[in-house]
């Protein structure tokens, strides 16, 4: 038995070890300089002051322009719209900055069905879990993502997310390769016109999203809106009823293009040019009024 | 239970360090112990069907029995009889009754005769074909008089049930597998030790290169509309590793689990990319099965004696019932009649016995003659696996079309956000490894097996797969 034994405390030795370093390596390459992702940027912030944030799905991402909104403002501009993202990511970003002492003006949530959601979306969990055991990360957030224990064994944070922060985003970041999408802006655009879109929301809205609320009270500089969506979407007008029964305040924007219907690229997303044209409509009524 | 979960990672050492330090003086204590902890892995993913194991088990150890007593030839024969229509009735029933009333109906509407019928809402169990050709394999040998009958229920039941390979084989025979378990089996470190670096080796095959295939596979094969004739190409390549990866890996970790509780399973895979002929091939790949067919269907039949007329038939029946075996549909008919194909010419000119040794044998390299023998026997592999992975026979041909009307042979960015040369790179490792070891059942061996092993657990670790634990394919067979 003993060469057995033997045997199996090299292998585990050899696993622990090299775990340890990878995690060493891994977490070495995604805190640095030139981040290749929103998470990456938001975690790496500090010390300064952004005008207007903008946190929210891919309605963020592939709608705003902040360049635009730079021009018709004057003022410094955010998009931190993470693709299939929910209010939890955002209400997680919008801490984050605060712990890193980014100081705004407005903090502007994008909400609509996603109000039922009430989880981190995978791809969130996936870029936070390299900053999650760094110094200065909050507590509560830290708590609140309730990431499983194995995540406590060194490297396997980064095994289960091996996808968004696995081998090949650690060599992208040593290599520094630029992110497709330019994250001083953080506006993606999509181009081309949708034909025949249509789409759905729920039926019912969630009774509550306590992540929105403690949002809405972590400052008062958080404005809520909603960005367009199709006209041809079963529900859309019942929740976003319901959902301003509940949010008064919410800047409503979901059917402003429904006679336009070459601003879309699909049902939930604008194309280019809607998304300019909105960014347009949302500044001057929202941000300069 | 998967072998790549968490869930294994707890049970294998807690069920090794049960049975080794505390049932290690009882035979019939350590016997038990592999039936429940057997019923328990099974039991995992749905502890209803383990009824259907039980019962299958109570049959086949009451038949052999029966048999072993009997010296009537006709209740013999009738004996038999009874085990092979339960057996192959629940397996006809689980895995093919939807395929037979649907392509009833799809026969008479070609007739113009429209036939009003309902397909049930049938949960394949996991496994049933690798252990209903296990119990038989049992109770046919009895009957042929090669094997006595056991009157030991546990020990029988425990052979059925075996954990490391109830679920996706190899499909042990019962005159290797059962003597086994009526033996004493005491702790052998070496046997031991082959064990752990063939369970490594198996996850390497599955989570870096079955699991890395996956979703280029996937993305060329649902979109292959779209794809151009490299891409298709690839994904044809691609899969045949998949597949590859994927069920050695399962053999490799079933082998290694067995040797730490102390039996021998028999070898699933031989390095059979590496065939030159597809006689070669059916000797490397999947062999616990090819062997099952060959004894228990094509020596049977007639094998290779008789007229050459006979032995194409015997090569067509024996490939057709192979691919019906994986899956109820005419993909996997139509998979092993491309093999059956493939096969007839290499019968016909008698040198399908050819290459019975390793390829290149005490050379480093192969010669241009291997290396094409070898490239061409893989391109038809790779050509038959397209009907295998297809959703349908005609979505096959579309896609074999395509590859040669397209003719553009550019390397596509998938949808997958991943570009080609990082599988090509990976597939590239795989094979120089298996090539220098294709002497060897796994890569750790020789003066340099701790650097091996540790490059092997830094890729497991750092191009292993395990977002998402992606199913062993030959787990729906």
């Amino acid at each position: 038995m003993k060469k057995f034994v033997r045997h199996i405390a090299i292998i585990l030795i050899l696993i622990i070890s090299i775990s340890y370093v990878l995690d060493i390596c891994y977490t070495y390459a995604f805190d640095n300089d030139h981040p290749r992702n929103k998470v990456q940027l938001t975690a790496n912030l500090s010390n300064t002051t952004i005008d207007f944030i903008f946190l929210g799905s891919s309605r963020v991402d592939n709608h705003i322009d902040c360049d635009l909104v730079k021009e018709l403002t004057g003022k410094s501009c955010l998009n931190l719209g993470l693709q299939g993202s929910r209010i939890n990511d955002g209400k997680a970003l919008a801490e984050l900055l605060e712990s890193n002492n980014v100081t705004y003006e407005k903090i502007l949530m994008q909400v609509d069905y996603i109000y039922n959601y009430h989880n981190y979306s995978p791809s969130f969990i996936a870029s936070i879990v390299p900053y999650v055991n760094k110094k200065g990360f909050p507590k509560n957030l830290k708590e609140d993502l309730d990431l499983p224990v194995s995540y406590k064994i060194p490297f396997a944070r980064y095994a289960y997310n091996d996808k968004l922060a696995g081998l090949r985003e650690v060599i992208l970041q040593y290599t520094g390769k630029e992110s497709r999408v330019d994250l001083k802006n953080g506006f993606n655009p999509l181009e081309g016109v949708g034909t025949k879109i249509s789409g759905e929301f729920p039926n019912i809205i969630s009774t509550s999203n306590n992540d929105l609320d403690s949002l809405v009270d972590l400052s008062e500089k958080v404005i809520l809106f909603t960005a367009p969506y199709c006209k041809n979407t079963i529900n859309r007008d019942k929740f976003m009823g319901d959902l301003m029964g509940r949010y008064p305040e919410l800047n409503n924007f979901i059917d402003i293009f429904d006679e336009q219907e070459h601003f879309y690229k699909n049902c939930g997303h604008l194309n280019s040019q809607g998304a300019r044209e909105f960014t347009k409509i949302l500044t001057k009524d929202v941000l300069l009024r | 239970m998967l072998f790549n979960s968490l869930e294994y990672l707890v049970f294998l050492p807690l069920v090794f360090i049960i049975y080794w330090f505390g049932l290690k003086k009882s035979l019939k204590g350590q016997n038990f112990f592999i039936l429940l902890v057997s019923y328990v892995f099974y039991g995992w993913w749905d502890w209803r069907f383990l009824a259907l194991i039980a019962f299958s088990t109570l049959v086949d150890y009451m038949v052999g029995l029966k048999i072993q007593n009997s010296d009537s030839k006709k209740n013999r024969k009738l004996l038999l009889g009874i085990s092979l229509a339960v057996n192959l009735g629940l397996l006809g029933f689980f895995k093919y009754y939807n395929f037979f009333v649907d392509s009833w109906v799809e026969a008479f509407d070609g007739l113009g005769i429209t036939m009003h019928t309902s397909t049930l809402q049938i949960i394949l169990p996991v496994g049933i074909s690798f252990y209903t050709f296990q119990t038989l394999s049992y109770t046919i040998d009895v009957y042929r008089k090669k094997l006595t009958a056991t009157p030991d229920f546990i020990n029988f039941a425990a052979y059925v049930a075996f954990f490391p390979q109830l679920v996706a084989g190899p499909i042990e025979r019962a005159s290797n597998l059962l003597p086994q378990f009526a033996e004493k089996r005491t702790f052998d470190e070496e046997k031991a030790i082959s064990g752990i670096n063939l369970i490594i080796w198996g996850l390497f095959q599955k989570v870096v290169i079955a699991d890395s295939c996956a979703p280029y596979v996937n993305a060329i094969f649902d979109n292959y509309e779209n794809m151009n004739s490299l891409s298709l190409l690839l994904g044809a390549f691609y899969f045949a590793f998949q597949i590859y990866g994927d069920f050695a890996g399962y053999s490799n970790i079933a082998i290694g689990s067995a040797r730490l509780l102390g039996f021998d399973l028999m070898r699933n895979f031989n390095y059979p990319y590496f065939s030159r002929d597809i006689a070669e091939f059916w000797r490397r790949w999947h062999i616990s099965l090819s062997t099952w067919f060959r004894d228990y269907l094509y020596i049977p039949l007639g094998g290779s004696r008789g007229s050459k007329a006979n032995q194409l038939r015997n090569v067509l029946i024996i490939f057709i019932v192979s691919g019906f075996w994986h899956g109820a549909n005419w993909t996997f008919i139509f998979w092993g009649a491309l093999h059956a194909l493939f096969f007839i010419p290499v019968l016909l000119f008698n040198v399908n016995r050819k290459n019975l040794d390793q390829v290149a044998t005490n050379r480093l390299l192969p010669n241009f003659k291997e290396l094409g023998q070898m490239l061409f026997t893989f391109i038809l592999a790779c050509f038959a696996w397209i009907f295998f992975r297809a959703s349908s026979v005609s979505t096959a041909f579309a896609y074999i079309e395509r590859i040669f009307t397209d003719m553009t042979f550019t390397l596509e960015y998938l949808n997958i956000e991943r570009y080609n040369v990082e599988m090509i790179l990976i597939l590239g490792i795989l094979i120089g490894i298996e090539w220098f070891n294709r002497t060897h059942e796994h890569p750790f061996q020789g003066r340099f097996k701790w650097v091996k092993l540790t490059a092997v657990i830094i890729m497991l670790l750092t191009l292993g797969v395990y977002s998402n634990h992606n199913d062993f394919i030959y787990f729906q067979f």
